[in-house]
């Protein structure tokens, strides 16, 4: 029984940690929408600063989220200044 | 490595490519490093195309190839007197160049494809896994690996000014040489390099691993940095890793140069990929275990020395 329970329990941290990552998805692309180019250490902030009401995520989680919208093409690193992100249209 | 590159092109690649859609094609202005020549216009139907030396383009590859190695392209072209040396200092002839690709395409397709590329390797008498080849790709803006189609191995051969197996052979050292010294060139092969690796066929974006890994050790033939042992080893070990993004590939260059040897100067507050976090920390993991065992070992001795 107990056993069952914890297994219950990993699921369903693990949709909700893919949930959240959607949510700092999303965090970031609304972000980016509006400042359309923007530093990485400010973008971390304004990210945690979104979601601050919800939950806190982990700066490496925000990272990830990064890595991936860049791999989607939603965002791309502004050429020359690998420290700052534009958005993609 | 040993193998033709074909080799390193699995069929389980595509399971792990997380996306559906049709990567888009990428400029390829930044490939065009030599001015373009002016346009040659293409030879007409072959049977009526008769070369300098009286042979036929329809006549057997074999003797083509035979002739070729007798005479020197420069006797063959019957424009202004070329030096004696394996490069033609005139416009690279198309009509020789045409008559090259005819000699290594497949059959099916008007492409050269993995048989004929090495045989192409074989005449040129460099290894399909050298460097040389990777340059060669590169110059000729291959989108695909093992396959060289028409127009990508003419006009390549255009732009390098070789239209033989000789002036190809005499070109790619040069070329080599060119792409050490300068940045910029570099950067471009590295980056193509990436690209190159992908099955376009299926649409992959994210490099996988095992691929990835071939191809860094490829690419960094020349101006290896420092830190790339330890980078694949960690890719070895590292199970968490689902290929390579174009982002990460890309930005490997610059971390491995800013890093040196010296793995301290690195700070994860900026916006590195995160696998670099990843590596980073698994680096400094190692490390402290080393510092922990030897400490284990020295507090050992002190105790065996103290009977």
């Amino acid at each position: 029984m107990k056993t069952e329970l914890k297994m219950e329990q990993e699921t369903t941290h693990k949709h909700i940690e893919e949930d959240r990552k959607l949510l700092i998805q999303a965090a970031i692309v609304r972000i980016m929408k509006m400042r359309k180019v923007l530093k990485h250490q400010q973008l971390v902030a304004e990210v945690l600063n979104q979601l601050s009401s919800r939950f806190k995520p982990r700066v490496h989680v925000i990272k990830k989220c990064i890595d991936i919208l860049i791999e989607k093409e939603y965002l791309e690193r502004t050429e020359g200044q690998k420290d700052t992100y534009s958005y993609l249209a | 490595m040993g193998n033709c590159l074909t080799c390193f092109k699995e069929p389980t690649q595509t399971a792990l490519d997380n996306s559906t859609q049709n990567c888009h094609k990428e400029e390829m202005t930044e490939a065009r490093l030599f001015p373009a020549p002016s346009h040659v216009p293409a030879s007409s139907a072959p049977s009526e195309t008769i070369i300098s030396n009286g042979n036929h383009l329809s006549a057997p590859p074999e003797l083509t190839t035979a002739i070729s190695r007798f005479y020197p392209p420069s006797r063959r072209t019957h424009s202004k007197s070329a030096p004696a040396m394996g490069i033609t200092e005139s416009k690279p002839s198309e009509t020789k160049l045409t008559a090259l690709f005819d000699q290594y395409k497949d059959e099916n397709e008007d492409s050269i494809l993995a048989e004929g590329i090495e045989q192409l390797c074989q005449d040129l008498q460099v290894s399909p896994d050298d460097f040389k080849i990777l340059v060669l790709a590169w110059k000729l803006n291959a989108e695909q690996m093992c396959r060289f189609t028409r127009s990508e191995f003419v006009n390549g051969l255009k732009v390098i000014r070789a239209d033989s197996i000789k002036s190809i052979q005499s070109r790619l050292p040069e070329l080599v040489s060119e792409v050490e010294k300068n940045d910029e060139q570099f950067k471009d092969l590295y980056r193509f390099t990436f690209r190159f690796g992908l099955d376009s066929a299926s649409g992959q974006r994210i490099l996988p691993r095992d691929m990835a890994m071939v191809l860094w050790r490829l690419v960094f033939t020349i101006r290896e940095p420092p830190i790339l042992n330890r980078w694949l080893n960690f890719l070895e070990t590292y199970q968490m890793i689902r290929g390579i993004p174009k982002d990460t590939w890309n930005m490997f260059l610059n971390f491995s140069e800013h890093v040196g040897n010296d793995l301290s100067c690195y700070d994860d507050n900026e916006a590195w990929p995160s696998l670099f976090d990843d590596f980073v920390e698994y680096e400094n993991d190692q490390a402290n275990q080393n510092i922990s065992k030897d400490k284990e070992k020295d507090c050992d001795d002190l105790l065996i020395a103290k009977d």
